[in-house]
């Protein structure tokens, strides 16, 4: 007994041994080299990239699908095996397949917490195949830029597929009503938001995010409102608790329960996008991805428009330059030639276009610039008429700090709560978010 | 007739029986909380991997500095005792009627176990559809009746989440009670009904008198297993309001759940864990000790 109890527990320590050996990832930049040339597309063997999309939804899914089922026309030997995440879990789901070694090859990153993810040391540094990729100076500079400044040490771990632009996006049927045009000025802003509202009728002139993602907008307001893209001074010491920062806010959830619904406290983009689409607010602000939801809210594609975010008291428009998403490459991948493969075909004009015009967003080819469908969106002009204007100035969101989401979503977002039912000043917030700035900044440069 | 069992085999068979739920019980119960006990007293946040590796308490000092934490604490605390006491006298009173015969009971009974068979998901599907402010159930019945004259945000509003959040888990936990001390009732023997209808005792002191203290073991193993899943709820809670607003439904485990899985600080979220085990486990302790389970009255 105590003889066969030993080999059955000698079996048990080696096949332990064995998981423990088989889940120790390949780090760094030389794996990329080798396993590409090893890769089973040269030895004609059908490979498998597995990709994870960070925000899968019923039409964007078949989007991919699409995309998909054309890579492996054109690649016979590459098989993409798709798997769709949900935005509100995609980060955790990065950080629990890190944990276990269990990243997939090919991973879709958002902006918001793409440093976080890439911070973590496990995705491939694309450098060396970016510079020998020939489609590469068709890449927005801009774009690549910001994807550079994801990771402290410079180097390219994402590849922009998508970008983004905040509009505020108005009710024209409401607006015309009222005799209004849309606010240009953020007090033009504040005084429509309180003219379009009938609470006896139930409606309001806006709708607040008060739920989750409630800090990652307010801060690009914040300094949309300031008219400045310097996020630290000098010092390193946040901006954010300026005077006008406070002045901004107060006016700002001035407007809560006033001229917005009362259940926006707890309101996460669902939430503020129904209100829009289903005329209970007047405005909603929301980059161009919320394109499709008011496309099916209106019925077609009339009766609402998007504008710019309103310009600063110095006259100054500030664009948010960092909402990007892409794609990054895992150090788990094993056929590195074929996942980049994949990538590079998402940010080649054919898919990119496809997939922008789809999503509704900003391509990150060039080459795209010219084609028809971007002429014919209003929204995507507003974008790029915007963009294109000489009192415009980019400001980059501190979200590329690795502490950020944790900063954000454990003590920001109760706080704004705080304030919006009047628990908190905008004072103490803006003191504290600035202090969880200056530390996680100050962590950020030490490291 | 006298089976002799071989000595040799008397040694290791219930062994072999025994190791399938030994394996699982090690697998899935003692190696994961081994983990989460060894990670409490690790740093390991996802973003400040450079930090990984072992503080010794550091965790549980941050923690007892935390005031989040000491909220959260109050908030278990008071969730735990509403929705027991609630979900217990209902579950009760619903269960004594249904104990009674009348025409129907049958489709009552499955009425009452309805709540039970939904999912936690779409119990907060169903709960925020009638909390909606704008399109609400609520909202337009108490409008209806002139009790409300303008919309109320019932998961929005400070004063009312923590209620409104309350009576939707009430509503899904009533049947578990309903449904276990309506068995018990059942198991009652019938003599004891009649004499007390022979000694004239009324129906109040039948049910005080006579039923309660023979549901007593029924009533401490049910509020014990139901303060557990209730200190432990995450799903409704998350679904319903995430936490907020601004920490007013945010639960010990809940915190626990933001702070591992949302972002990724598994060291300090290992030691939340390792707090609420204790606190469980000092409750179930103190609680079946004080409430005397499974002794017989004197």
């Amino acid at each position: 007994m105590k003889k066969s109890l030993a080999v059955l527990m000698a079996a048990i320590m080696a096949a332990s041994t064995a998981a423990c050996g088989s889940a120790e990832p390949d780090t760094g930049s030389e794996a990329v080299s080798s396993a590409a040339n090893d890769s089973g597309t040269e030895s004609g063997e059908k490979v498998t990239v597995t990709f994870w999309d960070e925000n899968a939804g019923d039409e964007r899914t078949e989007y991919y699908q699409q995309i998909i089922a054309d890579f492996e026309a054109e690649n016979p030997d590459i098989h993409i095996e798709y798997l769709g995440l949900s935005s509100s879990d995609a980060l955790s789901k990065y950080q629990t397949a890190i944990a276990a070694g269990e990243t997939p090859d090919v991973g879709g990153l958002n902006n918001s917490w793409a440093a976080t993810v890439i911070g973590q040391g496990h995705c491939v540094p694309l450098d060396d195949l970016f510079a020998s990729w020939e489609g590469a100076e068709n890449m927005e500079e801009g774009y690549m830029d910001i994807c550079h400044s994801y990771n402290k040490d410079g180097k390219l771990y994402m590849m922009p597929t998508s970008s983004n632009f905040i509009c505020l996006w108005t009710n024209d049927a409401m607006f015309e009503e009222a005799g209004l045009e849309a606010p240009a000025t953020w007090d033009e802003f504040f005084a429509a938001a309180e003219a379009l509202t009938d609470k006896d009728n139930g409606q309001y002139g806006y709708t607040i995010r008060g739920g989750a993602g409630s800090a990652a907008v307010l801060i690009d307001f914040i300094y949309s409102y300031m008219g400045t893209n310097e996020v630290f001074d000098e010092n390193g010491k946040a901006t954010i608790n300026s005077d006008e920062a406070v002045e901004f806010l107060e006016k700002y959830f001035a407007l809560y329960g006033k001229s917005t619904p009362e259940s926006d406290i707890t309101a996460s983009y669902k939430e503020i996008s129904a209100n829009f689409d289903s005329g209970v607010s007047a405005m909603f602000t929301h980059n161009l991805g919320s394109y499709g939801s008011h496309v099916t809210g209106f019925g077609g594609t009339e009766g609402f428009t998007a504008h710019p975010l309103p310009t600063a008291d110095n006259g100054t428009y500030v664009n948010y330059g960092g909402a990007l998403t892409g794609l990054c490459m895992f150090d788990t991948c094993e056929n590195q030639e074929a996942a980049w493969k994949w990538i590079t075909y998402m940010c080649d004009h054919k898919a990119n276009s496809y997939w922008n015009e789809s999503i509704g967003q900003m391509p990150t080819n060039k080459a795209c610039y010219e084609d028809e469908w971007m002429q014919g969106m209003q929204h995507i002009q507003c974008a790029i008429e915007t963009m294109e204007q000489d009192n415009c100035i980019t400001y980059t969101s501190p979200a590329y700090l690795p502490e950020w989401g944790s900063i954000t979503t454990t003590y920001i977002e109760p706080a704004i709560q705080s304030v919006m039912s009047g628990d908190m000043t905008a004072r103490e917030l803006l003191d504290m978010w600035a202090d969880y700035l200056n530390e996680a900044y100050a962590n950020y440069m030490a490291d | 007739m006298r089976t002799k069992i071989k000595a040799g085999k008397k040694d290791w068979m219930p062994y072999l029986f025994l190791a399938p739920a030994a394996f699982f019980i090690l697998a899935f119960l003692a190696y994961p909380l081994a983990t989460v006990f060894f990670y409490s007293l690790q740093s390991y946040d996802v973003t400040k991997i450079a930090d990984k590796g072992f503080v010794g308490l550091e965790n549980f000092k941050d923690l007892f500095q935390d005031d989040i934490f000491f909220r959260s604490l109050r908030v278990s605390a008071k969730w735990v005792l509403v929705e027991v006491i609630s979900q217990l006298v209902l579950g009760m009173i619903l269960a004594l009627l249904l104990d009674k015969k009348f025409k129907g009971r049958g489709l009552y009974r499955c009425i009452v176990f309805f709540p039970w068979a939904i999912s936690g998901v779409l119990t907060s599907m169903l709960w925020s559809l009638i909390y909606n402010e704008n399109i609400g159930l609520l909202n337009s019945l108490l409008k209806d009746l002139g009790i409300l004259s303008n919309n109320m945000a019932w998961l929005g509003n400070m004063k009312t989440v923590f209620k409104a959040t309350a009576v939707a888990e009430i509503w899904r936990g009533i049947p578990f009670f309903a449904i276990t001390i309506l068995a018990a009732l059942q198991n009652i023997p019938a003599d004891l009904h009649e004499a007390c209808v022979v000694d004239g005792a009324t129906g109040f002191q039948e049910i005080f008198l006579v039923k309660l203290p023979m549901l007593k073991d029924t009533i401490i193993l049910t509020t014990l297993l139901r303060a557990v899943w209730e200190f432990n709820n995450v799903d409704l809670i998350f679904t319903l309001t995430g936490g907020g607003p601004s920490y007013r439904t945010t639960t010990l485990t809940m915190y626990m759940t933001n702070m591992s899985i949302k972002n990724g600080n598994y060291g300090y979220g290992s030691a939340l864990a390792v707090i609420a085990f204790f606190v469980l486990l000092l409750f179930a302790g103190i609680y079946l000790k004080l409430s005397g389970y499974g002794k017989e009255d004197a």
